[in-house]
């Protein structure tokens, strides 16, 4: 039990797996998120990622597996842990016939709060305190999007898991959400596990990342590390690409052509190598039409899941 | 689990077809007594014409106690429509609405949340029925007048003294309140397997009636289902208006003329209620909650 606590682990997921008759939706899963850590939670859509979430939060009994959270088992601790833990899974479905503040104190009756002011507390926190007496049925997408992590919040909870929490948003909605969860995580301390397929929102906020496709772990890391700075992968699209490829191959840059599931020219260099490759690019009298830089977290995930 | 309830409550009393059943109690017995207020006499005096002939019928036959019998025996094989209603929607109505995985991501175990449903519902159940009470015995009193309770049956009548029917209404409504937490049970246990409220409720209803249907015909191949068919018994509140005669022919004021039947009825409707209830909880724990 302590072991994990010491490690800072909140969340441990260990082997995880759920199958629906012949349908594998998770498969083998093992990652894990520490204290502090904005974690992001990646994957196309279908890729498994509300099935996890939905066993962290014992809304699904999984096939094979452990979860530990708090360094305590899930399927032994469950009221324990989810105390500690706030969630909106998928779309923030409220009551709609009760108003914003009703809502709330529902839910923190239900999670053990009693302190009245944490409503109040809550609702200015994601900016409904105007709007906290009017029937969730009136409220905008983005509205609905802020009182359910409101919900999330009301009992103070030390992890908040958010599946999705942008979808359905506006640009200005998605802005308010990534600001929210960026200041609760640096003011509030809390950890964070947000899952999401808008891949350039994450590369935003998370500080540590999974990205699984077809339920299964295909990289776990420090986005720092998996998005060197000092590593440049570049697309290279030129008058004749044919051609381009043969010079190149014949050239020394040869051995840092990678391979492109779209067939473009790829390649991987240091990033202060790249004004050489395009000099001896025009020295190989190759006429560049574009050299476009390929190391953001979109492009990366593609990558990965793509190769799969 | 007193939270979970309250809770409950408070959501089942802010939606607004909660009212629906309580209005349409209202406005049945509403019609029912405005229909006899204005015809009743006559009515009565048809149904009344061969006993006329044989004895001399003294005092208001027609009176609130007549009315609140005529009305509970109407009323009783509708209800469970009313009642399906709210507790078909308990678990169901959540799934619709998302807020279940809301509910069964909290700190509280499943078992709880779902016996504070249940309770909830049943609560629900007994304030119809008290309401159905108010309408149909004190209002029907208030327009009637009281007075001794003559009940005709095929070839009997019994004639129970007014001082003695109060407490057999009361007897009745517990009674009637059983029978309505079975089917509140029923249609809460349906209500576990689907995800909007229609399924359940019209699955309550159907069995009410096949039951029912099966209960009414006389053939011997559905005899040994029939004691064990909740159906058999929810209108075992009507034993209490049997009085128990006595040896010089006089009516043995208090009794009940075969009290262990009635007491059989209350006990195979609160195993039902046990049994969908246990049933409920075994399914609610190892739900996957995908909804």
């Amino acid at each position: 039990m302590d072991s994990s606590a010491d490690s800072g682990a909140v969340i441990e997921v260990a082997g995880l797996g759920k199958v629906y008759g012949s349908l594998v939706a998770v498969d083998d899963l093992s990652f894990s998120v520490r204290r502090g850590d904005v974690y992001g939670f990646l994957g196309q859509n279908g890729a498994g990622k509300s099935t996890t979430i939905r066993m962290l939060l014992t809304l699904i009994r999984p096939t094979s597996g452990s979860i530990r959270m708090f360094g305590m088992d899930i399927s032994r601790h469950r009221s324990e842990i989810l105390a500690r833990v706030g969630a909106v899974i998928e779309k923030p479905d409220l009551y709609g016939y009760l108003t914003g503040r009703e809502n709330l104190r529902i839910l923190a009756r239900l999670s053990g709060c009693r302190d009245r002011k944490a409503i109040d507390r809550v609702l200015d926190t994601v900016g409904l305190a105007a709007r906290a007496d009017d029937r969730v049925r009136t409220y905008s997408q983005g509205m609905r999007q802020r009182l359910g992590i409101a919900c999330a919040l009301v009992h103070d909870p030390e992890l908040v898991i958010l599946d999705e929490p942008t979808n359905g948003l506006d640009p200005q909605g998605i802005a308010d959400i990534r600001n929210l969860i960026l200041r609760l995580s640096r003011e509030g301390g809390k950890t964070f596990l947000v899952s999401s397929h808008l891949l350039s929102e994450m590369e935003l906020i998370a500080n540590r990342m999974v990205i699984i496709d077809k339920g299964r772990k295909v990289v776990e890391g420090e986005c720092r590390t998996l998005l060197d700075p000092e590593r440049q992968v570049v697309h290279l699209e030129t008058m004749d690409d044919v051609q381009t490829r043969v010079r190149l191959a014949r050239s020394r840059w040869a051995a840092h052509i990678e391979d492109d599931p779209q067939g473009r020219i790829r390649l991987s260099l240091d990033r202060a190598d790249v004004p050489q490759l395009v000099r001896e690019l025009s020295d190989m009298d190759v006429q560049i039409l574009a050299l476009r830089p390929f190391n953001r977290l979109e492009d990366y995930f593609l990558s990965l899941t793509q190769a799969g | 689990m007193w939270t979970i309830v309250r809770i409950e409550l408070f959501k089942i009393f802010r939606k607004p077809r909660t009212y629906i059943a309580f209005g349409a109690v209202a406005a049945i017995v509403w019609l029912i007594q405005l229909g006899f207020y204005v015809d009743g006499e006559t009515y009565v005096q048809f149904g009344m014409q061969a006993l006329s002939e044989t004895f001399d019928v003294e005092g208001r036959v027609l009176n609130g106690y007549l009315m609140a019998y005529i009305i509970l025996q109407t009323l009783l094989v509708h209800v469970p429509l009313l009642i399906a209603l709210v507790s078909g929607d308990m678990v169901s109505g959540e799934a619709g609405m998302g807020t279940l995985r809301l509910l069964a991501s909290r700190p509280v175990s499943r078992t709880r949340l779902l016996l504070g449903k249940f309770l909830a519902s049943s609560v629900y159940t007994v304030a119809l029925l008290v309401w159905m009470a108010i309408w149909t015995l004190f209002f029907s009193l208030w327009l009637f007048g009281a007075d001794d309770l003559v009940i005709m049956k095929s070839e009997v009548v019994t004639q129970i003294l007014r001082s003695d029917v109060m407490w057999r209404y009361a007897a009745a409504f517990g009674f009637a309140t059983i029978a309505m937490v079975t089917v509140s049970s029923l249609a809460f246990l349906l209500s576990i397997f689907a995800e909007n409220s229609i399924g359940p409720i019209i699955a309550t209803m159907s069995i009410v009636i096949v039951f029912t249907i099966l209960n009414s015909l006389g053939l011997p191949l559905f005899d040994t289902a029939k004691p064990w068919l909740f159906t058999t018994h929810m209108l075992g509140w009507k034993g209490f208006f049997d009085v128990q005669v006595g040896p010089g022919n006089e009516q043995v004021v208090g009794s009940v003329e075969n009290l262990p039947a009635v007491l059989r009825s209350a006990a195979m409707l609160v195993g039902h209620i046990l049994l969908f209830l246990a049933v409920s909880v075994a399914v609610f724990r190892r739900k996957d909650i995908l909804s």
